[in-house]
């Protein structure tokens, strides 16, 4: 029986757990907090996690429509969805790419390097070529352009734009007016579909019951201080109380950068691993304020974005980009049994004179105050921001980022986090990296905590 | 009937006249019909204020093709560019950076900032160098169609694909990085001194509506790498009698091979009949008629504006009017009585030799990008300066001198509308030069002279669409086999023998006259006259 490591409990580790225990390893997850779920704590969506991984995992979860998109306005507020004006149009224009793109994410993307067998690429051009020569032109158009740009040769007003754009924005260092982030809004609508009945609540206890059923065991309040390595191979991992957990495989759900620069000792670090993940960017610009809420905000609506139009989207950004509190932050509001989770977009990690008390009690006032503009808040109780910083310190976010790494071209598909280690594998033989720093790029999905794995093979 | 040509070109600008000294050169009948009273375009010289020569536009050699420079005899008809020295870069607190084309030198300058940045500078250089090896090919062949079936286009995809399968493992994913990150992200890689990245990072958002931070800008970076392996031709420098005397060189070149010129000739329209193009009508009403329509004009501007939608497929038009134009820059010209000391670095030594960057900091730069992106130009804006006469003493009197400056930003689309900016030019003149005079303190009372020109006047005076100096944004999905747009990037058009030549086909802008050239080459290819 072959002994796996998987460090980090968040939903890639869970999902990676139950991979390699289905596999038929012996399974030890490591979670340094005092329970598991990482970022499900964070977020009420699961309606970007792809239904096929859920039952290749065998989750117990009913799926459900996913919640409407909403907007609020200065009179309430409204639905955004194909009768929209331009949205209908945009979302069937864009159909046969974001299905190329769902393809492209459902696999571990192709090994580009000069040396690497051709054999990986044969699946993605597959892919492509169902495209078409028309949808793969097109593509090739929109995918750099802005998101802006984009929306508006669909005549979609910039209002709605907005509402369409703040959820993919959270996974960027982008504005909407910034080149290439049309793509990260069709990936993320890509992967938007039904969502988990009971929400992230219910997904979480389905993957912790799985992963108990199928025997893998849990150590919480455990943080892994190294991961051993003997002679190019993994030999398990040494806890901070000083315990060593043997191992034949590592799979590592924290940051790449976090897994080979300080998990791993400088001296057993093979030549060219540390250049490969130096540069990755991890710049979080997104804050999280959690609360609950005696009666719900905005009228009941579930998910509701607070963005004036794509300029204020833009100027939450440009705050991010010159290290200040937003002061009016975009909002990604969803509100499940009275606990109320807001994506606060435009908080960057390297705020300048770092996030001391004064910057984030500014910065909560901030997100207060946006909120009232549109919606009575007397009955929200409880709220609690966690800045990028906390984001980092407390759930082992590089960077403070949702998802361990920008999505942008170069950090996307074969380049995430570097052509070397795309495939999961690293050469290290035995450590592994599969946390949302990996492909796929751009929201809460489970694969690459289910790729990863599956990269492990049976023992 | 007129008598028959066989090629009109429409504009004089440096690449219509590339192009027609091309063809004449190969013997056909040509005619360069151009608007202004001077010849050049975007790429001219002219005397604005008695006495003082301004290089009104264009004010550096970019990339001028060395094929182009011997296959037209440019050097025999009077070009004479000198090279560029340096690179100065004066911060707002005293200190300031020059980087010169001597290594030892510029060492010694980035090594006061950063011993690190110093050590690293000539490797990334090195790098830099193999890419732009690897690169340069794309800018002096026509760019592949990997939407044609024919053989000949899949041929030079294999070839590319061939060449990119050499680089190293290394060397491609910098290449791919290159093509896709911002110039910060991409610098930052590299150095840790913000005071040598901005001013690096600027070149590559120069004409762009874009800022430094922005994905895609990184790659422009490559074209000052590209000057450096073109060499002896010193493809990046300062034409003697400024930007026009290329334009000059190269009409005197097609002249002498048989072409005729005429200014003052304006094109109102482009006849097209039954799906092809006939001949052209002047603003005076005389009819030209050829056997092929060729246009230097931004390829926006040649169809809607001189063709007409009616006579084209609507998918085109489409693609016509999504094409992305959205100047972003505006150029001040100055007659100084005297030399204006920088006061970081006073007198007129090699830092005065080359441009001169006004870019003191990341941040900096992209608050001038966020002013635009809201409607406004920067209220102080990133420049790039040359001082002309001290290179070519000619272009003013004894003593005193002329002041090139490139500003950005100075977005087309204002938020008061486009129209408005007549009555905004003086006061962004006036932010150029109180921001200048934070360098340069003794600068406003030298000058004699100012000529501003806003993006609108760009538009109206030298037919640049909305006043993008590149005939088009510069961005991934407007270039190579999308520039201008998927389908037509090989200088052909949906109109039967009318073609394209200007900076809105591949390889884009600057004064590097590929364009020209490559039109050329595709039409004689091709027997269309």
């Amino acid at each position: 029986m072959s002994r796996a490591i998987v460090i980090g409990g968040g939903p890639n580790g869970l999902a990676a757990s139950i991979t390699l225990a289905q596999a038929g390893h012996d399974v030890t997850v490591v979670e340094s907090r005092s329970e598991v779920g990482g970022r499900c704590g964070l977020l009420h969506d699961t309606s970007l996690v792809q239904q096929s991984l859920a039952s290749t995992l065998g989750l117990d979860v009913e799926w459900t429509a996913a919640a409407p998109l909403s907007q609020a306005m200065p009179d309430g507020v409204r639905v955004i969805d194909d009768s929209t004006p331009g949205v209908g149009e945009w979302r069937r224009g864009m159909a046969g790419a974001a299905r190329l793109v769902a393809q492209l994410a459902a696999v571990a993307p192709p090994d580009i390097r000069k040396n690497a067998s051709p054999l990986t690429l044969i699946g993605p051009a597959l892919a492509a070529l169902k495209l078409g020569r028309a949808g793969g032109l097109e593509l090739a158009r929109f995918g750099p352009m802005c998101a802006e740009d984009w929306l508006d040769e669909w005549g979609i007003e910039r209002t709605a734009q907005a509402a369409l754009c703040a959820p993919a924005l959270q996974g960027t260092w982008m504005g909407p007016r910034s080149p290439t982030s049309a793509l990260a809004v069709l990936t993320h609508y890509a992967f938007a579909g039904q969502q988990v009945a009971g929400g992230m609540k219910a997904l979480l206890s389905a993957l912790t019951a799985r992963a108990s059923a199928l025997g893998v065991s849990i150590l919480t309040d455990s943080r892994v201080a190294e991961i051993q390595i003997e002679d190019g191979s993994v030999s398990g991992v040494l806890l901070g109380d000083e315990r060593t957990l043997a191992a034949d495989v590592v799979l590592s759900t924290v940051g790449p950068r976090l897994t080979l620069m300080e998990l791993v000792d400088a001296q057993s670090l093979p030549f060219g691993l540390e250049a490969a993940v130096t540069n990755v960017r991890t710049r979080g610009i997104v804050a999280v304020m959690t609360g609950a809420v005696s009666s719900p905000l905005f009228d009941g609506a579930e998910r509701v974005i607070v963005a004036d139009n794509t300029e204020s989207l833009e100027r939450a950004f440009d705050d991010a980009k010159h290290r200040r509190v937003p002061s009016r932050p975009c909002l990604d509001v969803s509100q499940v049994n009275g606990v109320i989770k807001v994506l606060v977009y435009g908080a960057p990690i390297d705020i300048d004179g770092g996030w001391t008390d004064e910057a984030k009690v500014a910065l909560q006032k901030n997100v207060l105050a946006v909120l009232a503009e549109y919606t009575e808040t007397n009955s929200l109780t409880d709220a609690t921001l966690l800045t990028p910083a906390d984001l980092e310190s407390e759930y082992g976010l590089e960077g403070g980022h949702l998802y361990h790494g920008e999505f942008a071209l170069d950090q996307f598909l074969s380049f995430r986090p570097h052509p070397s280690l795309c495939r999961y594998k690293t050469s290290i033989s035995g450590l592994l990296l599969g946390g949302a720093g990996m492909h796929p790029a751009g929201g809460f999905t489970l694969a690459q905590g289910v790729l990863s794995a599956q990269a492990v093979g049976r023992p | 009937m007129s008598k028959r040509y066989d090629a009109i070109i429409v504009g004089g600008g440096h690449n219509g006249l590339v192009c027609a000294a091309y063809l004449a050169k190969a013997g056909r009948k040509v005619l360069v019909l151009e608007k202004r009273h001077i010849l050049g375009g975007a790429a001219c010289s002219e005397e604005i204020y008695p006495g003082f020569t301004y290089s009104v536009c264009s004010y550096v050699v970019s990339l001028l093709r060395p094929a182009i420079i011997r296959d037209l005899k440019l050097s025999k008809f009077g070009l004479h560019v000198v090279p560029l020295e340096s690179t100065f870069s004066p911060y707002p607190d005293g200190r300031s950076l020059m980087r010169s084309a001597d290594p030892a030198v510029t060492r010694k300058e980035i090594a006061a900032f950063s011993a690190k940045d110093a050590d690293v500078y000539p490797l990334f250089g090195k790098a830099m160098g193999q890419l732009a090896r690897f690169t340069k090919p794309i800018i002096d062949e026509k760019a592949p169609d990997p939407t044609s079936y024919r053989p000949k286009e899949l041929m030079a995809l294999l070839k590319m694909g061939k060449r990119f399968r050499e680089l190293s493992d290394d060397l491609a994913l910098l290449q791919y990085k290159l093509t896709t990150m911002s110039a910060v992200d991409f610098l930052s890689e590299w150095f840790e001194t913000d005071e040598l990245i901005a001013p690096m990072a600027c070149s590559g958002i120069i004409g762009t509506m874009l800022g430094v931070k922005s994905p895609g800008t990184a790659y422009v970076l490559l074209h000052h790498y590209m000057g450096e392996i073109d060499g002896s031709s010193r493809a990046w420098g300062f034409a003697r009698g400024g930007t026009g005397a290329i334009s000059m060189a190269i009409a005197r070149s097609a002249e002498h091979f048989g072409a005729e010129i005429r200014t003052n000739a304006g094109v109102s329209q482009i006849k097209v009949k039954g799906g092809t193009a006939q001949g052209v009508v002047l603003e005076n009403g005389d009819e030209i008629d050829a056997k092929i329509v060729i246009s230097g004009a931004e390829p926006r501007l040649t169809f809607l504006g001189l063709v007409g939608e009616k006579e084209l497929p609507s998918d085109f038009v489409t693609s016509l009017k999504r094409y992305k134009l959205r100047g972003s820059s505006g150029k001040v010209n100055l007659a100084l009585d005297r030399f204006p000391d920088f006061v970081s670095r006073p007198g007129t030594g090699m830092h005065m030799r080359g441009d001169i960057s006004i870019a003191p900091s990341t941040d900096y730069l992209e608050r001038a990008y966020d002013e635009a992106k809201y409607g406004d130009f920067s209220s102080k804006p990133f420049m790039n300066i040359v001082f002309p006469t001290l290179m070519d003493r000619d272009m003013a009197p004894p003593g005193k001198h002329v002041m090139s400056i490139f500003v950005q930003y100075a977005p087309y689309h204002i938020k008061e509308g486009p129209s408005h900016w007549p009555e905004r030019r003086e006061a962004f003149g006036d932010a150029v030069i109180d921001t200048l005079s934070e360098y340069c303190p003794t600068l406003k009372d030298s000058i004699l002279h100012r000529q501003v020109l806003t993006p609108w006047d760009l538009e109206q005076e030298f037919g640049l669409t909305e006043g993008n100096i590149f005939h088009g944004e510069l961005s991934l999905e407007q270039l190579l086999f999308q520039r201008p747009t998927s389908g037509w990037a090989q200088y052909k058009t949906p109109i039967r023998k009318l073609w394209l030549c200007g900076s809105g086909a591949h390889p884009g802008g600057g004064v590097m006259g590929a364009p020209g050239q490559l039109a050329a080459q595709e039409i004689l290819m091709g027997g269309a006259c």
